[in-house]
């Protein structure tokens, strides 16, 4: 009697594991289901525009380019370098611009599952010398289950209300900055980016 | 020049001692060289000053500097200035008391009494003896076993010890010999070694074991600041005339070569002192003698010994206060990170610092002198910093050190594109002055590959795929950074072996 009832209990946790992941699949299902083969051609056609997709299967990376840029932005203009310039650089005016950009972009539900899947978006931002942005392209992971809609709306998002200022030395002709993100769904459930309020807390040497 | 010397050194006399009671000259038509006080009865002042126990000997220094200086510098192959039978035999004296307090000293099993002080070697053969308010004493240049520069808080500018320093001995009202060691650290223009030039700055008088005793500054009007150490028995005797406290550090660094000047050693800090000074006014110096003297300034920092090897002249500016407590804060900063604060910890200590114009790179380190130079002061800053850093880091790394992959030749582009990369993995980190430096002149597509690999690098460490891209990315650089960086690839130095020693235990 005993050694049954313990083969019921064994049998009923093992149930309730598979019943688990069944439920667990099945409410990733509209996130990967929307995602899944979604980044496998070189241009993704999303509602308002196109992207360019590369893949680094090596690093598991996808890279994304908004094909709208014109290809010649950013040979017009000087790329900062501060192993010849002053130092100048751009920081975020506002962490949570970009914090709310994510939220409108996800649901609190995909923020909540893909924070459990690790997941992360980086984004890079080529800033102009007046801290206007001039182009916005992302990276993802392969095998992501963020779909293109969502990074059409987190890039419009972002585009929409984040800012950049110039610290240190303003130039007045035409250059360029790079500025780099890496933003965890986990970091977003939690309100606060790390490398997003680093930036908005940089400071010009002697404003220490 | 030995003629002008005499007519120079008999001019300082002459008004050294107190005018004949019958002289009507009023002073100030006489000369204008500082003399000491005289009491109203025609006498010297002696060990009293401005109604305080501060000796005469607080003009002599300067006095005697200014003689020393004069004729001791410029005569290097002429003869000594008095060459008369008891001023030989004073300086026998003088020379026995020397080698007899130094013998000790040298010979002493204390570490830190070897270290404070330099082997100097006083050149007897152009000792000089000057009349003191209290006597005869004698004056001496030094030169040093090593090449050693003086460096403080208080002036600007790297010293050479040969130039800046002499030796002064004298006796005392009891008939006691002393022994002390002068320093003249100039704080106007950066000494442009046997060149005349005007002398502002201070006066740092050492006893023969290092000790700083006493100082002066002089200033550029003229006027003279006493400094007293607070640790000194003489401070209650200034306490009331005290303006205000002041805390230096004197610091003695040594340089070696061992292939007649080719190639020096790191500098190697050989002592350091901090002493806080009572500083008082020295009113008697500017009212008496018409402001602080005139001729003799000149030539402070003139002339100099000299090996017949010829160093690395000290390039740039040490940094200021502020210069120097903002490169702390940065120190600060990075060091909170892991591999970063390795190379901190590695590389730190010994490292020296300036801010040199000249340099054609917002900043550079130096290996023959282990010296981060930056070209300005706004050019201090944590990508700066940490990229100098670690090329001194690297160089501890890389068997043998980095010098053979310096500019121009093969390596230098791996270990240019290493430094830039550490740098970048410090800003995927950390986003502070998150400039990338590692892919400028790279095309859009690929520099936005490299910042990624280079998040993954900060996430991960170096794993395996990451370290597959290597290559690749230092193929990247080869081709597309700064033309100064490309085209000098070694193939096997396709591995970081100094960010790969710098991120151990970090992952």
């Amino acid at each position: 009697m005993k050694a049954m009832r313990t083969t019921s209990l064994k049998h009923s946790t093992t149930l309730l594991l598979v019943g688990l992941s069944f439920a667990t699949a099945a409410s990733l299902l509209p996130l990967t289901g929307r995602a899944q083969g979604a980044w496998e051609a070189n241009e993704v056609k999303v509602k308002s525009k196109v992207y360019r997709c590369k893949k680094d299967i090596n690093l598991g990376h996808i890279f994304i380019y908004n094909s709208t840029y014109p290809e010649n932005l950013l040979s017009e203009r000087a790329q900062y370098n501060p192993e010849v310039q002053e130092f100048s650089y751009v920081k975020l005016v506002s962490h949570d611009a970009v914090l709310n950009a994510f939220r409108r972009a996800f649901t609190a539900e995909e923020i909540g599952k893909l924070a459990e899947l690790k997941e992360h978006v980086s984004f890079i931002v080529h800033v102009g010398e007046g801290g206007q942005i001039l182009t916005l392209a992302f990276s993802i992971r392969t095998g992501t289950t963020i779909s293109p809609a969502s990074i059409e709306t987190l890039e419009n998002e972002l585009l929409k209300g984040m800012q950049f200022e110039v610290i240190g030395k303003r130039f007045d002709y035409p250059i360029f900055y790079t500025s780099a993100f890496r933003v965890y769904f986990s970091e977003v459930e939690k309100g606060e980016l790390r490398m997003v309020r680093a930036s908005e807390n940089l400071k010009a040497p002697g404003e220490y | 020049m030995l003629w002008f010397n005499l007519i120079f050194v008999t001019m300082l006399i002459i008004n050294h001692f107190p005018p004949p009671a019958t002289q009507t000259t009023p002073a100030s038509q006489r000369n204008q060289l500082p003399r000491p006080a005289h009491s109203p009865n025609g006498s010297l002042n002696r060990g009293k000053i401005c109604g305080t126990a501060i000796p005469g000997w607080t003009k002599c220094f300067l006095i005697v500097g200014m003689v020393l200086l004069q004729t001791l510098w410029s005569c290097q192959d002429e003869t000594i200035l008095y060459t008369q039978p008891e001023s030989k035999s004073f300086i026998n004296e003088c020379r026995n008391f020397y080698d007899l307090q130094m013998g000790e000293t040298y010979s002493s099993t204390d570490v830190k009494v070897q270290q404070q002080i330099p082997k100097r070697n006083p050149k007897w053969e152009h000792a000089a003896i000057i009349p003191f308010s209290m006597g005869d004493g004698l004056v001496a240049p030094l030169n040093y076993d090593e090449y050693n520069f003086v460096r403080t808080t208080i002036n600007p500018f790297d010293v050479l010890m040969e130039d800046a320093s002499y030796l002064m001995m004298y006796k005392d009202n009891g008939g006691n010999m002393h022994g002390e060691i002068v320093f003249l650290l100039p704080d106007n223009t950066k000494p442009k070694y046997r060149q005349k030039q005007e002398f502002y700055g201070t006066i740092i008088v050492q006893d023969l074991k290092g000790n700083i005793i006493k100082g002066y500054i002089h200033h550029h009007d003229g006027s003279v600041t006493g400094l007293i150490p607070t640790s000194s028995g003489m401070a209650s005797a200034v306490s009331n005339l005290t303006k205000s406290v002041n805390c230096y550090t004197f610091e003695i660094w040594q340089i070696v070569s061992m292939d007649g000047g080719q190639t020096w050693s790191p500098p190697r800090l050989l002592s350091s002192q901090t002493e806080c000074f009572l500083s008082y006014d020295e009113p008697c110096w500017a009212t008496d003698g018409g402001g602080g003297g005139s001729g003799g300034y000149d030539d402070y920092i003139a002339g100099g010994g000299g090996s017949g090897i010829t160093p690395p002249p000290p390039t740039g500016r040490p940094l200021t206060i502020t210069e120097i407590n903002i490169l702390n804060q940065f120190k600060s900063t990075i060091s909170t990170d892991c591999a970063t604060g390795k190379v901190v910890g590695s590389v730190w200590n010994g490292m020296r610092f300036a801010v040199d114009g000249s340099i054609t790179s917002p900043a550079q380190w130096d290996r023959t002198t282990n010296t981060i130079s930056f070209q300005s002061s706004s050019q201090i800053n944590t990508s700066t910093l940490m990229e100098e850093l670690f090329h001194a880091y690297q160089n501890t790394v890389y068997p043998g050190g980095t010098g053979k992959y310096s500019k121009g030749k093969p390596g230098n582009t791996n270990i240019e594109f290493e430094a830039k990369l550490f740098k970048d993995i410090y800003t995927a980190n950390t986003e502070l002055y998150g400039v990338w430096i590692g892919c400028i002149g790279f095309p859009y597509q690929i520099a936005h590959e490299y910042i990624i690999w280079v998040m993954d690098i900060a996430e991960q460490g170096f794993t395996q795929a990451v370290m597959a891209n290597y290559s690749t990315m230092l193929g990247y650089f080869n081709q597309y950074s700064a033309e100064d960086y490309r085209g000098h690839l070694l193939e096997s130095l396709d591995t970081p072996l100094a960010i790969l020693q710098a991120q151990s235990d970090c992952y």
